[in-house]
């Protein structure tokens, strides 16, 4: 109990210092652990809670051999997404990002924000990825009005850009698109669907 | 050929003054370029920074501040008298905050004062530009000439775009900017309803900037408002040596504030040169 005690208490320290992410992911972790050890202090001979222990061993299981087995390619490029515009988002970015990077996630990124086009303002769109890719928005009349065409007339302008540029590029649009609404949104509904 | 810029926000604590400062200094130190700022802020905090108390003391003391040009040449409308307006002679009213040694680098100020408040409120007809002081032969005399501006929206603001027909626009990316960008859009739609005048808009800067979730997320609604090529890349981060200069009546390059600090400044001079 003495160390149970202890470890709660430096889990409280600990997230103190965290961010709004980390600190959300922390609190779901503990909620979780908080319930398994509200369960197992309850007699095992009680019908109901060893069959809870069963469904959550069940559970941990079936995420122990997602976690060895190949990841399909959709959540993990949603993850890295995520967790590459969190550490750019919260300063803690410590590797160096590189050119591999960028093409290692730039298309599912392209995939994603070209799903998202239609629930755009097609002039807000423009605005905001003219201003990642450091060019002037589209004059174009007929993308004016169609967002795919947009994303799509932008994605050209990325894929056309050096390595560096593109990098740098790649930052700004997956720091400035994952804090917005419709990509964020698509997002997720990719992963799950 | 003269750039012109009023540094303007309908906001105050922005980082007008700071920015209007620190740029002068740069393009007059750094650049060789030949400035002329005019503090069109009643608060007078442009002229509080680039001045030492001694000498302003002694400026007040036998020249003129922007507060005389109002009080001495205005232009009049319909059925008003016109009073005999004595000619204005820039000299009167500059104050040397820096002078290169070895190069054409200077930066000259017409400096503000309280009494500017007190000028507002029987200018309901006029002046609407600085034209009597900045003639065509004063504006050959600089490179750049920059307003510092009041966070109002005033007959001095009138005055301001009138003159410069250009803005730069510091801005801090939280709830307020995004609203303080609603209010200069107003500002500047209503000055050409008024005046037929749509000033240009160098940019838009991002003040203080951290490069927080919620600046990001802010930052996107300015950028989704203002056409891409208003904004500019570069930002001035929130750190605290701009303070520190401010307070040494310096600028941020002449402080022990980090190479990156003083990186981006010069990132942001290039682009406002490239933009104005």
């Amino acid at each position: 109990m003495y160390r149970l005690n202890a470890a709660f208490s430096r889990y409280e320290q600990a997230l103190r210092t965290l961010s709004d992410v980390d600190r959300e992911a922390a609190i779901d972790l503990i909620s979780s652990l908080a319930g398994v050890i509200e369960l197992v202090k309850e007699p095992i001979g009680v019908a109901q809670p060893s069959s809870e222990l069963k469904v959550i061993r069940n559970y941990l299981t079936k995420k122990l051999t997602e976690a060895r087995s190949p990841a399909s390619s959709k959540p993990e490029s949603r993850d890295l997404l995520n967790h590459f515009r969190n550490e750019l988002a919260h300063g803690k970015f410590h590797r160096k990002y590189g050119p591999n990077d960028t093409k290692r996630l730039a298309p599912f990124f392209w995939k994603v924000l070209e799903k998202s086009a239609p629930q755009w303002n097609p002039h807000e769109l423009s605005n905001i990825l003219a201003y990642c890719l450091h060019t002037s928005p589209s004059t174009n009349e007929n993308l004016s009005s169609d967002q795919k065409k947009i994303v799509r007339f932008y994605k050209a302008i990325f894929n056309a850009l050096d390595e560096d540029r593109q990098t740098s590029a790649f930052i700004e649009l997956t720091l400035r698109l994952l804090s917005e609404p419709p990509f964020k949104g698509t997002l997720d509904s990719m992963v799950s669907a | 050929m003269t750039k012109l810029a009023s540094i303007i926000n309908m906001k105050g604590g922005v980082g007008k003054t700071t920015l209007t400062f620190n740029l002068a200094s740069y393009l007059a130190e750094l650049n060789d370029q030949r400035v002329l700022v005019i503090d069109l802020d009643p608060q007078a905090n442009a002229t509080v920074v680039s001045t030492e108390e001694d000498k302003y003391k002694a400026h007040l003391a036998s020249k003129k501040t922007v507060a005389d040009v109002f009080v001495h040449a205005y232009k009049t409308y319909g059925p008003v008298r016109s009073p005999k307006v004595g000619d204005l002679d820039l000299k009167d009213f500059l104050y040397e905050v820096y002078k290169s040694k070895s190069s054409n680098g200077r930066f000259d100020l017409i400096p503000s004062e309280l009494m500017l408040s007190s000028v507002l409120k029987g200018m309901t007809l006029g002046p609407y530009d600085l034209d009597k002081l900045l003639t065509p032969q004063v504006r050959q005399q600089y490179d750049y000439i920059l307003l510092d501006c009041a966070p109002t929206n005033s007959s001095l603001t009138t005055v301001a775009l009138n003159t410069t027909q250009s803005v730069l626009i510091p801005m801090i990316s939280d709830s307020f900017g995004a609203h303080g960008t609603a209010l200069m859009k107003q500002v500047l739609d209503e000055h050409k309803y008024d005046y037929g005048i749509s000033p240009k808009v160098i940019g838009v800067v991002f003040m203080m900037w951290e490069n927080q979730e919620n600046q990001i997320t802010q930052s996107n609604e300015i950028i989704k408002s203002w056409t891409p090529g208003a904004v500019f890349r570069s930002r001035i981060s929130k750190n605290n040596w701009y303070r520190v200069a401010n307070g040494k009546r310096t600028t941020i390059w002449h402080t022990a504030a980090g190479r990156e600090y003083k990186r981006e400044f010069d990132n942001f001079v290039n682009e406002f040169i490239a933009k104005a």
